[in-house]
């Protein structure tokens, strides 16, 4: 089957198998290996990424999902050689230990704040409800996430 | 992995693809049940059928005095749909408290009633609200039944082979209130053990209670002894403590009456543990509504 989308920005038409999980699909044949695969299913967040807009689990989606659709995956968050807000927060805050948890946390992360940009504590900790950090370092990614929106703000 | 896989966009592609169906198809909607069981991977699917690109299916709106929410509407946008906040506050409460974010972002409504888990955040709600299902055949046709007609059991509804659910209705009752108690094994993304939605007509006093009970048994279970406890009086410990016995009874029963054993091994303690935590559920549903009236 062949699908239209973008991937980070980039427009995109291939020949794909539909069925085949999104995940995969990302890290085999769009070679992205940013996204993680953790429990494959729906628990972890590691393999989250951003689908129209909407942080989703890329383990619980088919490719052929993606057909006119906008993917967003960790590697998007870079622009132009420099690392997003929330990427600078979370190396500033320590908030990356082994750093498996890490690119799903950040996809939450951004998407919640493209979706309100100025989040209270509770609304932040809820976005990241579904993403589990096996090094237990809640406390650091909360706090980077609100400094990435604090320092939004600013600008 | 040489299923075929259709996304229609329209309704009638949709009909036209239901009649390719064989007993081996699937639909998929938003996958958060069927790709974490079978991955996709399922090498017996001849045919997957995705209601992702379907935006009808997805639409809420009034129509004569009926809410009609898309088969395939997501929890997050049931969640914060002001038709549903202001007329369905319990369906919009359940739908806050399904999953996670990336969960609610992509279940639907849909989904949550064809897989009928006992667990299912959506089966009292709709109950409760009189919903009715509204199911699409392979010719293009529709009809509706009630959706306590629809459930059977656990995994088990009245849908058809060819047949897809498309919409689900819910009559706009005026003057009513209503909220939803989930109490899982954890505070967050927690699959319900026990979960109640509640209605009644506002006024000095709670009237015309309904309620129901979810993960308890294999359907919603109608609690008629709601209204007869605790309406057109005030509600005090008695009156909660009298509730917390009429609904510990039933869970009894239904243990006792259970043919299989639970499936995980649990001590006996623990499967004496919905007795025991209903309590919690009946005061923070009456601290709720006492807070909403
Ligand atoms: C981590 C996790 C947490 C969860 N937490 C909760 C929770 O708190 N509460 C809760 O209630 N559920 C929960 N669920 C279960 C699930 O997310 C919901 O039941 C969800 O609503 C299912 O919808 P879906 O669109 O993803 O269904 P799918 O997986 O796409 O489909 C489920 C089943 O329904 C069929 N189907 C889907 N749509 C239609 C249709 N329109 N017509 C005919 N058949 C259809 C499919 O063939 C499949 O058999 C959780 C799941 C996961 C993985
Ligand atoms: S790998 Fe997708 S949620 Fe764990
Ligand atoms: S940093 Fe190790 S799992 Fe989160």
């Amino acid at each position: 089957m062949i699908i239209n989308f973008t991937v980070n920005g980039k427009s995109v038409s291939m020949d794909v198998m539909p069925q085949k999980r999104l995940l995969d699909f990302i890290r085999e044949d769009l070679l992205l290996t940013g996204t993680k695969e953790g429990c494959a299913e729906g628990e972890c967040g590691a393999c989250t990424v951003i689908l129209n807009k909407k942080a989703v689990h890329s383990c619980l989606t088919m490719t052929g999902q993606l057909d006119g659709g906008e993917l967003m995956t960790v590697e998007g968050l870079e622009k132009d050689g420099e690392l997003d807000v929330l990427q600078k927060m979370f190396i500033k805050k320590s908030a990356v230990q082994c750093g498996f948890c890490t690119s799903g946390m950040l996809m939450s992360a951004k998407a919640l704040l493209m979706e309100n940009p100025h989040p209270t504590q509770e609304e932040i900790k809820r976005a990241i409800a579904g993403n589990i950090c096996r090094c237990g370092g809640y406390r650091e990614i909360k706090e980077a996430v609100a400094s990435a929106a604090e320092m939004e703000k600013e600008e | 992995m040489n299923s075929n896989y259709i996304q229609p966009r329209t309704r009638q592609e949709l009909s036209q693809a239901l009649g390719q169906m064989t007993e081996n198809s699937r639909i998929i909607a938003g996958g958060t049940d069927l790709m974490a069981s079978d991955h996709g991977r399922d090498s017996s699917t001849d045919l997957y059928i995705s209601l992702f690109c379907l935006g009808d299916m997805a639409e809420i709106y009034r129509e004569d005095g009926w809410v009609r929410i898309g088969a395939g509407a997501v929890h997050d946008a049931i969640e914060k749909n002001p038709i549903i906040q202001e007329n369905f506050r319990a369906l919009s409460m359940a739908c806050s408290k399904v999953g996670s974010q990336q969960i609610r972002n992509k279940g639907t409504i849909g989904g949550n009633l064809v897989n009928a888990s006992p667990a299912g955040d959506m089966l009292p709600c709709v109950c409760l609200f009189l919903g009715e299902v509204e199911i699409l055949r392979a010719d293009d046709t529709t009809y509706r039944m009630p959706a306590r007609d629809f459930i059977l059991g656990a995994g088990k509804t009245a849908l058809k082979p060819k047949e897809a659910l498309y919409a689900v209705w819910l009559p706009i009752q005026e003057g009513r209130s209503s909220t939803f108690v989930k109490l899982g094994s954890r505070k967050e993304v927690t699959i319900a053990q026990i979960s109640m939605a509640v209605s009644w007509e506002k006024g000095e006093y709670f009237q015309k209670i309904e309620g129901y009970l979810g993960a308890v048994d294999t359907r919603p279970i109608y609690l008629e002894e709601m209204n007869h406890i605790l309406s057109g009086r005030a509600v005090g410990r008695e009156e909660r403590e009298e509730l917390v016995s009429s609904l510990r009874e039933r869970i009894r029963v239904i243990r006792e009456n259970r043919k299989r054993p639970p499936k995980l091994k649990i001590t006996e303690a623990e499967q004496l543990y919905k007795e025991r935590a209903v309590r919690s559920v009946v005061y923070d549903a009456i601290d709720q509504m006492e807070g909403e009236s």
